[in-house]
């Protein structure tokens, strides 16, 4: 017993323990980051910068350096040095677990006049609730190549069938079934190929009354929308028109008729109807530079979106997030469904509704921010950002008095109730840019990360240091002695 | 230079007929104006990429981008480009748009022996029309994502169109508008700046007509009608001109690697023990030596120089690409160098240390100014994150010092294997290897240290720095990993060294290998693996000559390790044990 545990010791006090880890460090560290080119970060993660052997190295390092330092008792000073480099270590390391553990590290987005407390994480999380309760549930990413175990959740008799790293959407839109059961409800859809434009370009876009994000969307440097409105209830006002963008916005008659009327950048109007059934094929000059031509290739009266996922050719930094499939009980109509991060669904199981939403991990803060102005800076003559900022105000009601507005930019975040703001980015945006992303981070291990960096750095300085002179004395003695 | 004008502009421009003005058949036309010096004419304002600039900068980088040349037959690159606007049709069967890669002349059936054709053979005796859409497609793809070929080809419908907007007045950004819109050129709005324009023109047809003087004073005003009509708006920048100006033509790097290389030699001489055996030699061993200080310092000096100016001009430290990281590496090994060479007493100084130091430095700077599309000289405006830093500069400037304290470790070790490789193959005396070695180890040991220090300092504040302005201290980012992974591998020699694993010859081999880890966060990273939030120094180009130099190095390594410890086997035998 004694001679294992001195061999352990032996072992954990060793020179070469210390260089095998380093080395191993080195290795491991190259393969992340030739991992993290090829593929993106998560996957990198996934690998190696989240590995449990990973993290199995790092703590057989830090008992390396702790029994080293041990092994040196009675300390003097002479010591000095040495133990305080990897003291430095020590703490570090500490730091970076405490962070690890309890950190958070996420992402916030705020649209100006908007105030919002959500923290997003980049961890995905399948959110299940029925009339009773909502409950929560982490879906282990997996990278591309990596088989997803089909996750049960027994409680509600769901399966996680599939999980797909980097999810394209195939988005469509179906004729709703007549069958008179209860939901055979839809909204109206619209297929149309844009041709021409600055960049001779074909594309097609689906506009969809069922959703604000599919009745109006943008298509290159123009707007496309479809207004239904007796379909709208009354706090919906029709599309705006920017001036000076050019704008298609198609409405639809309570008498089946599409009628459009197309706003040009230098603001002529053109407009025009087709009766219903008729609008099958239509081309339409909107009267837009760079010779477009609007043709409209399908009209669904009554459409639900039908949204499948298949995997995106793209594994890199632009690929698309996550989607996973869901069925219910054994799956079957209405009992199984496709959701890629943001989406959520009912599902049907013998009758009884479960909703189901995948999304980012949030986390709600007990106070909220509200963007007042986002503001952005470009070097003259050029659309390259030079600086931008965003002035914010924290509203927090656990406090009597509301706090003062402040400026968040580059390298000046916020701190507010143990939690850091920084500006991180923004959605770009004709005329102007109007909604901020912060990075919101808290890091509990600050401190010992600060602390071990001084420690490390005025460690090796000394340790350095007394090597010279010591040095330094030995030959001057030498030289003596001769 | 990739943002001198779109794609889509040049698409726009390239095929159209563009009609010269009537061009009467001159004597001169497309040589050379013999005594002009067009000292006005270079000091003209103008703004590109950001930043207001001399016309003289702005051509330079206009000549450099389509010839591919820094001075074009000795053309100064001011009046290079007044020639072209002048006698645009000679110049459009002249051959000075360079196609760089052999695959991409045969790809638009060109002559694939030359690298340079005239605008008019790519406009109309080559494919190049037809390769618009898809360069106009390229353009939705990152630059240093495309392939190479690609690249090339969206290059030279690039250089093409630049010529072309050049000819057209276009490319002549020199009439101020209010902020933040651009300044407009030559050729767009109408009524406004006529002043500007007719200078111009003035200037335009005094050039043709030859006529300096005339030329002059047209470029004088032209001059003073752009500075007056800016300084309405921003503040004026007429010294910052000025000092660019000189900088562009003093070229200080240049002269610092020629003091350097002539330092090298004389410090050379030194160590070979030459001046101290009998002959002429001996008799100039004190001019030697002075002029090795000489040259060493004057070359520091003019390096500090131009350093300086950099600096004032950009109005910020430079760190921010390759070609500022390049020369102020260099000006680092030079400053660890004469430390480490004026640490030791007098007597025990050795002439080894500033002759690798010059040696070093000059290879950096003869590689950051014989590469300029590589490494881009020309100055450029920070990226917000990079905007206004004090941690930020602190950081770099760290890091990177550290990077030159291993280059000396890296010029060192290779000195040291070099004379275990003279002795070891027999064509040396092997008298007093062991202290020379041990010298030289002692040097390259402290050189380390340094670098230990720096690198893992610059680490920690590139740390503090990206908590302060990202949020966080350490994110597994490719480039704070590579100089996590170099700091480990000169740890790993360290402790290797500590532990008595390996010996002098063992430590000279490991600190060159090391430096491959340094070379992957400096050059690697921004060039192999693009990825990471340290993507504004990315770039592209080069990985031929850096695969060469490390191909190199790891051959030199083993060859004397061949040698070393006799043969194949003896390798073995020893990574075994």
């Amino acid at each position: 017993m004694i001679r294992i545990l001195n061999g352990i010791y032996k072992f954990l006090c060793s020179l070469k323990l210390a260089i095998s880890v380093i080395l191993v460090l080195a290795v491991s560290l190259a393969a992340a980051t030739i991992i993290e080119s090829i593929h993106d970060t998560q996957t990198a993660q996934y690998y190696v910068y989240q590995a449990g052997w990973f993290y199995g190295v790092l703590f057989l390092l830090a008992m390396n350096i702790l029994v080293v330092a041990l092994s040196r008792l009675p300390w003097k000073w002479s010591h000095g040095p040495f133990l305080l480099a990897h003291l430095g270590i020590l703490v570090l390391l500490v730091g970076s677990w405490i962070t690890a553990r309890h950190g958070i590290d996420g992402m916030m987005r705020v649209t100006e006049g908007e105030s919002t407390g959500v923290v997003e994480i980049q961890s995905p999380l399948l959110i299940v609730s029925d009339q009773s309760q909502v409950k929560t549930y982490p879906v282990r990413w997996v990278p591309v190549g990596v088989d997803f175990k089909p996750m049960q959740i027994s409680e509600y008799d769901l399966v996680v069938q599939k999980f797909i790293t980097h999810a394209e959407p195939k988005v469509s839109f179906l004729a709703a079934k007549p069958t008179g059961s209860k939901d055979a409800t839809g909204f109206p859809a619209l297929k149309l190929t844009i041709k021409g434009g600055p960049m001779q370009i074909t594309q097609e876009y689906w506009l969809w009354a069922g959703h604000p994000s599919w009745s109006a969307l943008q298509a290159g440097p123009s707007r496309l929308a479809l207004w239904v409105p007796h379909l709208q209830t009354k706090d919906r006002k029709p599309p705006p028109v920017v001036p000076g963008q050019p704008t298609m916005i198609f409405s639809l008659g309570t008498d089946g008729s599409l009628s459009y009327s197309a706003h040009s950048s230098s603001n002529e109007v053109k407009t025009g109807k087709f009766a219903a059934g008729k609008m099958n094929g239509q081309v339409i000059d909107p009267g837009w530079r760079g010779n477009v031509s609007i043709t409209i290739n399908e009209f669904i009266p009554v459409a639900t979106n039908d949204t499948r996922y298949e995997p995106s050719s793209l594994s890199d930094e632009q690929a698309p997030p996550s989607a996973i499939y869901v069925t219910a009980g054994g799956g079957g109509p209405d009992a199984e469904v496709w959701l890629g991060m943001g989406d959520r669904a009912v599902l049907n199981k013998n009758g009884k509704e479960i909703s189901v939403a995948y999304q980012p991990r949030r986390v709600m803060l007990p106070f909220s921010l509200k963007l007042n102005r986002f503001e952005i800076q470009r070097y003259h003559g050029t659309n390259d950002p030079s600086e931008y900022s965003s002035q914010v105000q924290v509203i927090d009601s656990s406090q009597k008095t509301s706090q003062a507005p402040v400026t968040i930019s580059m390298n000046e975040p916020l701190d507010y109730g143990g939690v850091t703001f920084y500006q991180s980015s923004y959605e770009d945006a004709q005329p102007r840019p109007i909604t901020s992303i912060f990075s919101v981070n808290r890091d509990p291990g600050r401190w010992a990360k600060y602390y071990g960096s001084l420690f490390l750095v005025l460690g090796v300085i000394w340790l350095f240091a007394v090597k010279y002179f010591r040095n330094r004395k030995t030959m001057s003695q030498t030289k003596g002695a001769a | 230079m990739k943002k001198l004008l779109s794609v889509c502009t040049v698409a726009a421009i390239l095929f159209q007929s563009v009609v010269f003005a009537d061009e009467p058949a001159e004597k001169a036309a497309g040589e050379m104006r013999k005594g002009w010096n067009f000292s006005n004419a270079r000091l003209i304002p103008v703004q590109s990429n950001g930043r207001i600039k001399p016309l003289d900068t702005y051509t330079r980088e206009m000549v450099l981008f389509m010839t591919g040349s820094r001075s074009f037959q000795g053309w100064s690159a001011t009046e290079f480009v007044f020639s072209l606007i002048g006698h645009p049709r000679v110049w459009t069967e002249k051959e000075f748009i360079q196609v760089n890669r052999e695959d991409v002349r045969k790809q638009l059936g060109l002559d694939a022996t030359r690298s340079r054709f005239s605008p008019g053979e790519l406009l109309h005796k080559s494919y190049l029309s037809q390769y618009v859409q898809t360069v106009q497609d390229m353009s939705k793809v990152p630059a240093n994502k495309l392939p190479p070929r690609d690249q090339e080809l969206k290059r030279v419908m690039e250089r093409v169109g630049l010529f072309r907007t050049i000819v057209s007045g276009d490319a002549w950004p020199v009439i101020p508008v209010k902020p933040p819109e651009p300044w407009m050129s030559l050729s767009s709005g109408d009524k406004e700046n006529a002043e500007i324009r007719s200078h111009f023109a003035k200037m335009l047809l005094a050039y043709r007509s030859g006529d300096q003087a005339q030329f002059e004073s047209s470029a004088q005003l032209a001059r003073e009608a752009v500075q007056q009509a800016y300084v309405k708006w921003i503040p004026d920048h007429s010294t910052e001109l000025k000092l660019e100006d000189s900088y562009n033509r003093m070229h200080p790097f240049m002269i610092s690697w020629i003091f350097y290389l002539t330092a090298a030699l004389l410090w050379l001489l030194m160590v070979t023990g030459a001046t101290e055996n009998k002959g002429a030699l001996k008799k100039m061993a004190g001019w030697i030596k002075g002029g090795a200080y000489l040259f060493t310092f004057v070359g520091v000096l003019v390096h500090v120089y131009g350093f300086a100016l950099r600096c004032y001009v950009a109005g910020r430290p430079p760190v921010s690409n390759m070609y500022e990281s390049v020369i102020w590496v260099s000006l680092g090994v030079m400053i660890f160098g004469l430390i480490l060479f004026f640490m030791d007493k007098k007597e025990k100084r050795q002439p080894i240390l500033p002759a690798v130091a010059c040696s070093v430095a000059t290879l950096a700077l003869i590689a950051a100014d014989s590469a300029p599309a590589i490494m881009d000289p020309s100055i450029n405006p920070l990226v917000p994150v990079l905007k206004s830093n004090y941690w930020l500069t602190v950081h770099v400037l760290t890091i990177t010092l550290g990077y030159a304290a291993f280059a000396l470790t890296m010029g060192l070790g290779n000195v040291s294997l070099f004379q275990y490789l003279k002795k070891d193959t027999g064509m040396g005396s092997s008298s007093d290897l062991t202290a020379r070695v041990t010298a030289l180890n002692q040097l390259t040991y402290r050189a380390m240290q340094f670098g230990v220090v720096l690198l893992a300092a610059g680490t920690i504040l590139g740390g503090i720095w990206a908590d302060e302005s990202w949020g966080r201290f350490w994110g597994w980012d490719p480039k704070e990993v590579w100089a996590l992974i170099a700091l480990l591998f000169y740890l790993a020699v360290l402790h290797a060294r500590y532990a008595g694993w390996f010996k002098q010859f063992g430590f000279a081999m490991w600190s060159v290998l090391s430096f491959l880890g340094v070379l992957m966060s400096w050059y690697g990273v921004n060039f192999v693996l693009p990825k990471g939030k340290h993507s504004y120094g990315f770039s592209s180009g080069g990985r031929g000559w850096v695969a060469f130099f490390v191909s190199l190095q790891i051959a030199y390594v083993l060859i004397s390790a061949y040698y070393r410890y006799g043969g194949i086997q003896g390798i073995l035998k020893k990574a075994k044990a």
